[in-house]
């Protein structure tokens, strides 16, 4: 048997390069080790088994892999309601209702798809505070935050497109809060406002197939492009902040070890969702009606704090400079690494907790002064 | 000198032509244009009215010669001003009553004979002179058809012309009529609809009092006058007990709760409360009014509950048309059981409040199954039976290579 | 060995209950990818549309607006359909694409036949085929007159 199996694999790397195929597939965080391109695919899976594995004793560690594992979960359940989902303003809602009521497993798949989008938004804020506590930005890692920060922008856009899709009453108010939100930011803000569709405040039917593509091609693009990058740079540098690889513990079956730890995390993983999934469905509500607003609708719950920042200096800021704020706190945020300071001292190491509890409590204490205003 | 032979034929011709043109002249077109001469204002109204339309003259009504120019030539022969009131009804009754002149416009012919039994006909007959004639409400000169939305007796416009004297308060007073029936009647759900809205649905003074022969109703009458578009209220109070109590103590019967001009419209709040206003508080009749209050409010909660909760499923994207069909039902039931109420009797509002609460409990056991979603939370239970399972699986198989890689 | 002693809770299996144990094992892992596929094909079918009566049942126009000897297509639901007047009384609707390559049909008030203009194919008024490549008779549909309404049944 293992003389056929091996037939077919060299059948195929006489004619691919399966070496540099294999370690773009392992690009996104199934193990950690460069592949040599140049080498026969054998022999590299063989070098590869014999670098270290990634440990996951330090359980922080896990939280690149369970995003990607997460984006491909939404990825997939995306494609399956994209089979179903019509994407103008008189038909979203309609194809949607078929999705829940009619399809088997639709709404299943569907609640999948809304948690899945959540916990990987909890997984990348958890993450990139992890990055702020341990000092994941010091040199020579400063991209690796860059992306880090990125991919989570990328996400917050997915979830705010995706939720405007299904334009139901609080979808539509909500993408309209946070449009509105973001075209208060000067420059920025116009050119995003322009992208979705003219500069305008109000989802139409140019608007909505923009936010689709969105969704469904550009920003899926973008977070696959950002985690190759991420983990190409992972590979380069090893995975502990230390900056040198682990002490190698022993080759062979050990990443069989490996891809057993990620079976098991996928799995449990699994049962949340599908716990999430059943037991606390959120409900579609009625078709959006752009001339009735629904009363006490905010922008999704991450943009409550910029928004809630914004509403607060209302009074005495005029909002062109509130959200000039905005935009140099995301910038310097974003450009972290290269801020004095952080470059090297002791604010290289990473944050201390009180700095970050500090932080947190900002934003929390944000967060919710614009629930309660919007 | 005598004129020439031709000139004198000339002469001849001209004056006859200016006699004849004269004569032309003077013969007017119709009897009311040399009338209307001393009386402009009377003729303008007129030409608005539907007896000018019918070619109805002046001298048809008034006598005397319309052809005249001069008050003594106009006003002789048969003349009547009509300025006495008492003629008037008879001087309308000499067309109006005749089957003859009146089969052709298909008008009836009792008005005069109605008249005569109402009170305002045996007011004026004993001499009252301020009882109301056919002028005063129909008007003079200006009569259009009842039809006419500007006419006086257009149902919009009754309570107006009936308020000229029974809204006035010095006048009511001295006859001892009540003053505020006209306000009473603007403030009353039949007057908001009929004035606000502009319902012509609602009643005006005369659907209830009668037109020619209006008359108050009078007890034991009065639940016929009401039902007549109140039927299923009066079905049902004519089976209850209170209506051959109340005609035997000469008591009004819809107006004792109702009031006559006042009524508003009641909701189910008022029966808690309605019966101990006549019976006393505490007594048999105010339990019984509370229990039916219970009986439709409690049914009434039911159903509004089910509404709600067929409004969650639609949001939820549930299949929604037929129990919001049975809620409608449900709904139906209970506008029954007000007009059922009237029957002062537990049983026949018992029999819509049930109908309605057990389609309400149908729905609610219907739609909570389905959104409680009971069979996926079964296949949540075993789906994680099996998870705990792969990974008890999986975690011996981690261990078992952990061992084989520590022994090698 | 010694060290196989530490090994604590795993027993000593023979090879074939090894091989047993790893196929049971096998078995009850690739139920997830059975269950997978299960979940995403019953995904994939269409539903079938809970219409409600109105789309079962299409009003097709007043009779009077039929001439006897024609016929009219009706466009609404999934394929058309033709609804034809034979004679002063009767009523024949029949499905109006080809069961050959699916070409929408023609009527023809002389022949009294169904026609399909890709490949010389004709049904008749029964649905019958009486020419050409069609392999398959038309379906019938359930056409009938209320209070001089033609009503057909599409369901």
């Amino acid at each position: 048997m293992k003389q056929e199996k091996s037939g077919a694999l060299d059948w195929f790397s006489r004619r691919l390069n399966l070496t540099e195929i294999f370690s773009l597939l392992t690009s996104y965080g199934v193990f950690h080790a460069e592949l040599d391109s140049r080498k026969n695919i054998r022999e590299a899976i063989a070098e590869a088994k014999a670098q270290p594995m990634p440990s996951y004793d330090q359980w922080p560690r896990v939280l690149g892999l369970l995003a990607v594992v997460l984006l491909l979960i939404e990825i997939v359940t995306g494609s399956l309601l994209a089979f179903y989902y019509l994407p103008t303003p008189q038909t979203a809602r309609a194809s949607v209702a078929t999705i829940l009521r009619d399809v088997d497993f639709g709404r299943f798949v569907h609640q999948i798809h809304f948690w899945g989008a959540q916990l990987l938004i909890a997984v990348l804020i958890v993450r990139v505070v992890r990055f702020l506590m341990k000092g994941v930005y010091r040199k020579p890692r400063e991209l690796m935050w860059i992306f880090g920060v990125l991919l989570l922008l990328v996400c917050f856009h997915s979830d705010l497109t995706g939720k405007a899709l299904p334009m139901t009453g609080t979808a539509y108010w909500s993408s309209v809060r946070a449009l509105e939100l973001v075209g208060s930011i000067p420059i920025y803000g116009s050119v995003m406002l322009f992208l979705l569709g003219g500069g305008e405040t109000v989802i139409t039917e140019l608007t909505l197939i923009r936010f689709y593509l969105l969704h469904v091609a550009l920003l899926p693009f973008a977070a696959i492009t950002l985690i190759y990058l991420h983990f190409s740079g992972v590979r380069r540098l090893g995975q502990t902040e230390t900056g040198s690889h682990e002490t190698p513990t022993r080759g062979g079956p050990v990443i069989r070890i490996h891809l057993l730890n990620q079976a098991i995390l996928f799995t449990i993983l699994l049962g949340i969702l599908v716990s999430l999934a059943v037991l606390v469905p959120f409900p579609l509500g009625d078709a959006a009606d752009p001339y009735l607003t629904v009363p006490g609708v905010g922008p999704p719950w991450y943009l409550l704090a910029p928004f809630g920042f914004m509403e607060l200096t209302a009074p005495f800021l005029p909002t062109w400079i509130g959200g000039t704020i905005l935009f140099l706190t995301f910038t310097a945020f974003v450009l972290l690494p290269f801020l004095p300071g952080f470059r090297e001292g002791a604010r290289s190491r990473g944050l201390s907790w009180v700095i970050v509890a500090a932080l947190l409590a900002v934003w929390i204490f944000l967060t919710i002064y614009g629930a309660r205003v919007a | 000198m005598r004129p020439p032979r031709r000139a004198q034929l000339t002469d001849g011709l001209i004056a006859g032509l200016i006699g004849a043109l004269w004569t032309l002249a003077s013969v007017p077109v119709s009897a009311q244009e040399m009338c209307g001469t001393c009386h402009p204002e009377n003729r303008v109204s007129f030409e608005q009215s539907i007896h000018h339309l019918e070619n109805v003259s002046c001298s048809d009504c008034h006598g005397g010669d319309p052809a005249a120019r001069e008050v003594k030539a106009a006003h002789q022969r048969d003349f009547r001003s009509l300025s006495d009131r008492l003629e008037v009804p008879q001087m309308c009754a000499s067309c109006h009553a005749d089957l003859d002149q009146m089969r052709a416009y298909n008008l009836p012919v009792d008005q005069y004979a109605v008249y005569l039994t109402s009170q305002h006909g045996k007011a004026l007959a004993a001499g009252e002179t301020r009882a109301a004639i056919c002028t005063d409400c129909h008007g003079g000169h200006d009569i259009r058809r009842p039809r006419d939305p500007s006419s006086s007796t257009h149902p919009r416009h009754i309570p107006e012309t009936c308020g000229q004297c029974h809204g006035n308060e010095a006048l009511m007073q001295e006859f001892g009529l009540d003053p505020s029936v006209v306000t009473d009647y603007r403030s009353s759900i039949h007057g908001r609809m009929l004035l606000e809205e502009g319902s012509l649905a609602a009643p005006n003074c005369t659907s209830c009092h009668g037109v020619h022969g209006a008359t108050p109703p009078g007890v034991g009458d009065i639940d016929k006058v009401c039902g007549a578009c109140h039927e299923q209220t009066r079905r049902a109070f004519l089976e209850g007990p209170h209506y051959e109590g109340m005609t035997a103590a000469s008591v009004p019967e819809c107006a004792s709760c109702h009031s006559n001009h006042a009524i508003q419209q009641f909701g189910i709040e008022r029966v808690e409360s309605l019966c101990a206003e006549c019976h006393g508080e505490g007594s048999d009749q105010a339990v019984l009014g509370h229990k039916i209050h219970a009986l439709i409010d409690s049914a009434g909660e039911e159903v509004a509950a089910a509404e709600a909760l067929v409004h969650r499923a639609d949001q939820a994207a549930l299949e929604v048309e037929d129990p919001l069909s049975r809620v409608e039902e449900a709904k139906t039931y209970l506008t029954e059981a007000l007009p059922a109420v009237h029957a002062v009797s537990l049983e026949p509002v018992e029999q819509l409040t049930r109908r309605a609460q057990s389609i309400a409990e149908e729905v609610e056991h219907e739609l909570y199954s389905k959104l409680d979603r009971r069979v996926a939370k079964i296949g949540l239970v075993l789906f994680w039976f099996y998870l705990l399972m792969t990974i008890a699986v999986l975690v011996i198989f981690r261990r078992r290579l952990r061992s084989e890689t520590e022994a090698s | 060995m010694a060290e196989e002693s530490t090994r604590d809770d795993l027993p000593e299996l023979s090879p074939g209950r090894r091989k047993f144990l790893q196929w049971l094992t096998g078995g009850f892992l690739s139920l997830w990818g059975v269950g997978f596929l299960w979940v995403i094909t019953s995904f994939l079918k269409p539903p079938q549309s809970k219409s409600s009566i109105a789309e079962r049942v299409i009003k097709v126009g007043p009779l009077d607006d039929l001439p006897v000897g024609q016929a009219r297509l009706v466009r609404r639901g999934r394929e058309p359909i033709w609804v034809i007047r034979p004679d002063e009384e009767n009523l024949v609707a029949l499905a109006g694409v080809c069961t050959h390559m699916h070409c929408v049909l023609d009527w023809d008030p002389k022949q009294r036949s169904l026609d399909c203009p890709c490949h010389e194919g004709a049904f008749d008024l029964n649905g019958n085929v009486l020419k050409g490549p069609p392999p398959q008779s038309l379906r019938r549909y359930r056409v009938e007159t209320r209070l001089g309404e033609i009503h057909l049944h599409v369901s």
